[in-house]
């Protein structure tokens, strides 16, 4: 074989850089001043790019969005452009389209427990010297993730974007016999999330919580693929509203912007906490119970037991599919026609890091005329940094190296997604 | 996926420019070679499963490099060579899941003994990784290229090589 390898050359990441993340922090007189997460990179070349393009393809093109949440990207927007052309999906196109998003719950869930987090609570700097020592548990979030990417081909037509959803429903729809196969490998994979959840609890983790309202949709089930907003402090309301509840700020240090409460609420968090603490009596029993006995109470304000309410929504995601294909009956047509027309439509579900907003305005020949995408990430850096500037408070004994490694520990918590993203992490400290 | 097929599988995103050489060679090579062909983003997990137990994979991914010579190739088997040609950034744990790349999940491919027999990887240089669909001209040139050679190095000599075909 020819081998080219220039060794003079200085080869740089491979390119799997989809942003940049950095922290800054000042500290004066002990006192922690500033603390900055610097994103670099966000989604909004998309809303730029989705202009002029027809109502049909925000679904395919969003989902380029992110590797890791496609069918997110993809369900908040059929559902805004549904919403814009007053189409509502029919009771059995929403059970496969929520079938299909518990697939990637599972995926994205076991990724970020077993690869990401779990290292930092096992002592190890990364999942492949965890994996030297505990071959067996990265073999069982392997076979978890694996049981979500089945659903998602099978479903999705492939596992990384989808190619199977269209606005309306689906392209095809799976006969029966194609969905029962999945069902006795779900079976195996429920006793590894269970096992993951009391894996997980003997975790020791640090005593550190947030007083962060909490914003999550909620329906008449766990939420996952729509419902209504709500929030810790009793706000509620749909979709449409989203705009007029929450204000995204530019600020100078980041190209993400920052969400809070337009009412002066202020900073607020989404995701896999809030998503618990506002639903865990929606839960499954057995995903309840797992949650009970891991020592989870009604709600959850320790950024650091998120890992705890993932492994409980796996195990969630993981019964709601077995349920759906128990019962599943084809739908009569994989999707339903959605004429365009002039109008403006709203969309929001719960990817896997949170709540997930989609705006699309259209002209009367459906031609997108503006586009708007709000990220859970984006929504939660005024809330991760709240948390940081606490957390580097109580740490400023420790040397940069220490802090530095303490502050990735304490950003994974939330599960970053950072272009929606990113190599982490470059931490600057600043002590005068 | 166990596989006793040849996997090709192209990482990368269409999305990012030059980052869609991997994924554009993959789509040269459609129905002209005897493997699996597979497109991704080039997360761990997701490589793993795709290259378990293959006799040969062939990776096919975009480096940037500093200078930049882009549509440059590299090609490395890491039977040969081992991986630390293909590193050089020792960066611990990332913050996003975007950030694991080849270079992890050969390393977590290993850990967990779920490595192809072999693996070979085309290493295409980039100029461009911004936003957007489309190559620069170099590295079209240079993907066209590289399907020609795994075609080449595929080409059934009667049926698929599963021994692992080489040059």
């Amino acid at each position: 074989m020819t081998h080219r390898h220039d060794r003079s050359l200085t080869v740089g990441a491979l390119a799997r850089v989809e942003g940049e993340g950095a922290m800054y922090v000042r500290v004066r007189d002990s006192q922690v001043e500033e603390v900055r997460l610097n994103i670099y990179e966000p989604p909004r070349f998309f809303e730029a790019f989705l202009r002029g393009r027809a109502h049909t393809e925000p679904p395919d093109i969003t989902a380029r969005i992110c590797g890791i949440c496609p069918v997110a990207y993809q369900t908040s927007a059929c559902q805004a452009v549904e919403a814009a052309c007053g189409v509502t999906l029919d009771g059995r196109l929403n059970e496969l389209r929520r079938l299909l998003y518990c697939g990637e719950w599972i995926e994205s869930h076991a990724l970020h427990v077993y690869l990401l987090h779990a290292p930092d609570f096992l002592g190890y700097p990364g999942a492949v010297e965890m994996a030297r020592d505990h071959r067996d548990l990265v073999q069982r979030g392997l076979r978890l993730k694996k049981a979500g990417n089945a659903l998602m081909e099978t479903i999705g037509g492939r596992s990384i974007h989808p190619v199977n959803v269209r606005v309306g429903g689906f392209f095809r729809v799976p006969a029966p016999g194609e969905l029962a196969p999945l069902a006795e490998p779900l079976r195996r994979a429920l006793d590894d999330a269970l096992a993951t959840v009391a894996w997980a609890a003997e975790f020791d983790f640090p005593d550190f919580t947030h007083d962060h309202e909490h914003l999550a949709l909620s329906a008449d089930r766990y939420p996952i693929e729509r419902g209504v907003l709500q929030s810790s402090a009793g706000r509620s309301f749909p979709a449409d509203a989203f705009e007029r509840h929450i204000t995204e700020e530019q600020v100078p240090h980041s190209t993400a912007l920052h969400a809070r409460f337009t009412d002066g609420g202020g900073r607020y968090l989404t995701g896999p906490m809030a998503r618990y603490s506002l639903n865990h009596d929606r839960l499954s029993p057995l995903a309840l119970e797992a949650a009970e006995q891991a020592g989870l109470g009604a709600e959850c304000r320790n950024p650091f037991q998120s890992i705890l309410v993932r492994a409980v929504e796996i195990v969630y995601a993981i019964d709601e599919a077995l349920r759906l294909i128990d019962s599943y009956e084809p739908p009569g047509k994989p999707s339903v026609p959605v004429p365009p027309r002039e109008g403006t439509g709203h969309g929001v579900s719960e990817a896997p890091r949170g709540v997930l907003f989609h705006r699309y305005a259209l002209d009367g020949n459906g031609l997108i005329t503006s586009a708007r995408i709000v990220p859970p990430t984006s929504q939660n850096q005024n809330a991760i940094e709240d948390d940081l500037a606490r957390f580097v408070g109580g740490r400023l004994h420790l040397d940069d190296d220490s802090l530095a490694r303490q502050c990735e520990q304490a950003i994974r918590n939330y599960d970053p997604c950072i272009s929606c993203s990113t190599h982490f992490l470059d931490l600057t400290v600043e002590r005068t | 996926m166990i596989t006793e097929d040849v996997v090709v599988i192209g990482v990368g995103n269409t999305f990012r420019r030059d980052d869609g050489a991997g994924p554009a060679v993959v789509e040269a090579l459609r129905g002209k070679v005897p493997a699996t062909l597979a497109v991704t983003d080039g997360e761990p997990a997701r490589l793993i499963e795709l290259w378990s137990g293959a006799p040969l994979a062939i990776v096919i991914d975009a480096v940037r490099a500093d200078p930049p010579h882009p549509g440059r190739v590299h090609e490395m088997d890491m039977e040969e060579t081992g991986r630390q040609t293909l590193i050089q950034e020792g960066s611990g744990p990332a913050a996003s899941s975007h950030a694991l790349g080849l270079e992890h999940a050969v390393d977590l491919g290993r850990a967990v003994d779920r490595m192809p027999r072999r693996l070979r990887v085309h290493a295409i240089e980039g100029l461009d990784f911004g936003l957007g669909p489309g190559l620069t001209p170099q590295v079209e040139e240079a993907a066209k290229g590289v399907a020609r050679r795994i075609e080449t190095l595929l080409a059934p000599r009667g049926s698929a090589d599963r021994s692992g075909a080489d040059t």
